[in-house]
């Protein structure tokens, strides 16, 4: 394909600035003087990928040795997809504008389920072979990371080597052995077996998977010296870890369009229905001064006028008032403005909103996940009415207008009444607005509810809990929309059909890598996009293939069952969380990690909030 | 504070850049580059740029315009220059910085350079029959998808037309400016709604800016 051609092509598609590159900040090395290639692939549209931290950090980090060139692969969109098949052009990366099939690693990040289409899709489009087994050299090895990683089983025959836990040590440990077994023609067979020997590499293909009569596994059996249980890796030292000085800065406009600071990793929570909270665990901060200098270079270097403080529940940071006053002293004058997202609405004081108001007066959201106190006691959100209120009291008193809360429908135990109590609680906020005598003058008040379907998830404590079926849903949702009274509250839900879809790879096993194939083949791609979801076709694709996916959605799971990634060991113990899930059906909260360590099995790395002082 | 004048040229990958993209570019090109450049003072503060005539996706520029304050006396032009130069992406060429001679009303022409894959060489026959005719028919989309339409044969104001080699190169000078504008992709749509086929564009390219008197814009 020469550069002319593609020109004209490009011309013919929306937002060709997807593909062009040439980004300020994109790196351009001479592919003759590199050693390795990686092509850091992310299964989703330009837009969405440009906007992952973890993708920035790893590709300055790969950038900053001379020997590796990290570039970047995105998904296509449907229209461009269709030039390239008419044109016989491969999918090729954004910096070289080389074809994916001339790389040494091809490297996934996995963010959400939804996306396992996208990634075969792109292989195929890159003229990769999708199977690992058919891939018999060293060349193209097929790698990926990220939170799906946690079970990775459903794609796990397409992979060669996934990462589990944090990237940045692991990566380039393994494209080190990589490049040591290349150049020592060293067979596949053998660079995996020693591949598995570092620590958070996981090998599927070393492992032997049998299942019991009634579809549960049987035994998860390693081979060829294969870890019993691979353990995942985290960075112990966030303030001497790597972290990008710049970012590539897009051209076209994308979703999270702005500069991102990360100020800590995990979260102290421990709310029961999210994956996010036992994955990332235990919690290590940056120092306010690291997190300053490091916001204040990525500010001057890419030109941003917008700053985030990126973490899970960025208002659980210890340092942060402190730190917020030292960046208002560069940012007011740089003309920056620091954004917070994640603020936790019990711990959000009338101090926090003068500076955020100082800050950017953008939209609160907050988000209370259930509608009554006996379901959030069963989650573990550990937050009551009143916090809620006084949280909206405070920020109308402040200005606001508008506040946007977000809801789960369809966690364990939930009942009809547990519903109707979220619109109840919209409507008291709305009563409480016009109840103030403070409240904005000549402003009516809006509550948005946004309320997404529960998927249980792997290395939490409703990994073992069933997931509500179509039905079921549907009539929550119908319900919630007649219980809403007030045109004060808005009402937004997801698509019920796309959840059960991720609730079955989320927890699926390998037997769903043949349904995946089959999707692909039948043209599911963009899972995660309403538009182009096709539910029917999933459904032809699980016929096809022989497999119910209700099997993993609508079953609960026995304490003693193998799971498919139970071999897989994230540092949260079955002991914690089976604890925890009886906790849960108790509606009995747990402490969270700063008030008293619940001994979940973190405090194996000895690092983080597991050895603060209390 | 003062007004200053940014020269650029605007090359190779960089034309896939829109103009509301090229805008955010800019901007952010100015703050890493260290231009203490004048903000508005407004509810909403934003550094204050002009494009004295933005380009279309897909179009090249030898020359175009954007007019800045700076508010600190002590950045003299030369110092905003080296700046600029040393940030810019690859295929934003920093020309030139200097006060501005002319006002951005004053701008009324630009001239482009378009070349064609002309292989079977019925483009130039099809091209100067329409102009023979004086009568080049062309649908302008305004906002709002609002559609207008025009005689592309009276807006131009000098047209050469050369071919060599199975290329037709097309050098046309149009209205560009406050009063109007006239984009030469329309000459795309004309050839099609001549009954030709739609030609392949090599380069769509815009050479230089003019005065009413088809001075150089500066």
């Amino acid at each position: 394909m020469t550069e002319e051609k593609l020109e004209q092509l490009l011309l013919s598609v929306q937002k060709p600035g997807r593909y062009a590159g040439n980004e300020q900040g994109s790196v351009i090395k001479d592919k003759s003087k590199v050693d390795v290639r990686f092509a850091f692939c992310f299964p989703d549209t330009y837009e969405v990928g440009m906007s992952h931290l973890g993708m920035k950090i790893l590709y300055s980090q790969f950038n900053s040795k001379d020997h590796i060139w990290c570039e970047r692969v995105f998904a296509p969109w449907v229209d461009f997809e269709e030039v390239m098949r008419k044109n016989d052009m491969p999918l090729f990366a954004l910096e070289s504008h080389d074809p994916l099939y001339e790389f040494d690693i091809i490297g996934f990040t996995l963010q959400y389920e939804l996306c396992y289409t996208n990634v075969l899709n792109m292989l195929r489009l890159g003229r990769v072979p999708l199977l690992s087994k058919d891939r018999t050299s060293l060349k193209n090895l097929v790698v990926a990371g990220g939170p799906c990683a946690c079970n990775p089983e459903p794609i796990a025959d397409f992979v060669d080597v996934f990462f589990l836990g944090e990237g940045e040590e692991v990566d380039l440990e393994l494209i080190e052995l990589y490049r040591e077994c290349r150049d020592n023609g060293v067979s596949k067979e053998e660079f995996l077996r020693r591949a598995a020997e570092i620590e958070g590499c996981y090998v599927p293909a070393l492992y032997d998977i049998s299942y019991n009569e009634d579809k549960t596994i049987k035994a998860i059996t390693p081979k060829d010296g294969a870890p019993e249980k691979v353990q995942k890796r985290i960075i112990k030292d966030l303030d001497n870890c790597f972290y990008p000085e710049t970012f590539v800065t897009p051209f076209i406009e994308i979703i999270h369009d702005r500069a991102v600071q990360e100020v800590f990793r995990g979260c102290i929570r421990g709310c029961r229905f999210c994956q996010a909270g036992f994955i990332y665990r235990p919690v290590r901060e940056k120092s306010a001064e690291t997190v300053n200098r490091q916001a204040k270079c990525l500010c001057e270097n890419t030109g941003y006028e917008e700053i985030s403080l990126s973490s899970l529940s960025t208002s659980d940071y210890t340092q942060l008032e402190e730190l917020l006053g030292e960046m208002l002293d560069w940012s007011d004058s740089q003309k920056v403005s620091i954004s917070l997202p994640s603020l936790r609405v019990d711990n959000f004081s009338p101090e926090l909103l003068e500076k955020v108001k100082k800050i950017k007066k953008s939209g609160l959201t907050f988000a209370p996940e259930a509608g009554t106190q006996r379901l959030r006691d069963v989650i573990n959100k550990n937050v009551t009415e009143d916090e809620i209120m006084r949280t909206c009291y405070t920020a109308f008193k402040g200005g606001y207008t508008a506040v946007k809360l977000y809801f789960m429908l369809g966690l364990p135990t939930e009942t009809d009444e547990d519903l109707v109590g979220i619109t109840q609680l919209g409507q008291r906020i709305v009563n409480m607005f016009y109840e103030m005598p403070e409240r904005p003058k000549g402003k009516g008040v809006n509550v948005s509810i946004s309320v997404s379907t529960f998927v249980p998830k792997p290395f939490t404590p409703f990994q073992y809990e069933p997931q509500d079926g179509l039905s079921e849903v549907e009539r929550k949702q119908k319900l919630l929309v007649e219980s809403n009274t007030t045109k004060k509250v808005t009402l937004s839900w997801h698509d019920s059909k796309t959840s059960i879809l991720e609730g079955v790879f989320a927890r699926g096993d390998r037997r769903l890598c043949a349904v995946i194939a089959e999707a692909v083949k039948l043209g599911c791609k963009f899972d995660g996009w309403g538009e182009l979801f096709d539910y029917d076709k999933w459904m032809q694709a699980f016929k096809n293939c022989g497999v119910d996916p209700d099997f993993y959605n609508h079953r609960a799971r026995s304490f003693d069952e193998i799971l498919p990634w139970s071999h897989l060991d994230y540092c949260v113990s079955d002991e914690f969380l089976q604890r925890e899930n009886r906790l849960a059906h108790e509606a009995a909260t747990t402490p969270n990690c700063r008030q008293k360590c619940q001994n979940c099995g973190a405090n194996c790395f000895k690092e983080g909030v597991c050895i603060e002082k209390r | 504070m003062r007004n200053v004048r940014v020269f650029y040229a605007k090359r190779g990958r960089m034309k896939y850049v829109s103009h509301l993209d090229m805008n955010r570019y800019m901007v952010r090109l100015f703050k890493v580059a260290g231009v203490p450049a004048w903000y508005t003072e407004g509810f909403n503060q934003h550094l204050y740029l002009t494009f004295a005539q933005p380009l279309s996706l897909g179009i090249t520029t030898d020359y175009d315009v954007i007019d800045l304050k700076i508010t600190d006396d002590s950045y003299t032009n030369q110092t905003v220059l080296k700046a600029l130069q040393e940030k810019a992406a690859e295929g934003i060429e920093i020309l030139d910085v200097r006060e501005p001679w002319m006002k951005t009303a004053e701008l009324t022409y630009a001239s482009y350079t378009i070349i064609y894959k002309d292989s079977d060489n019925g483009l130039l026959e099809s091209l100067e029959k329409l102009l023979k005719g004086n009568v080049i028919p062309a649908e302008k989309k305004g906002k709002k998808n609002k559609i207008t339409l025009l005689n592309l044969a009276e807006k131009i104001k000098s047209i050469e037309t050369d071919r060599e080699d199975g290329v037709l190169t097309v050098k046309v000078t149009l209205p560009a400016g406050n009063t109007e504008t006239v984009n030469p992709m329309l000459f795309l749509q004309s050839f099609e709604s001549a009954g030709n086929r739609r030609p392949e564009v090599v380069i769509y390219n815009r050479d230089m800016l003019f005065n009413e008197n088809l001075e150089r814009f500066e």
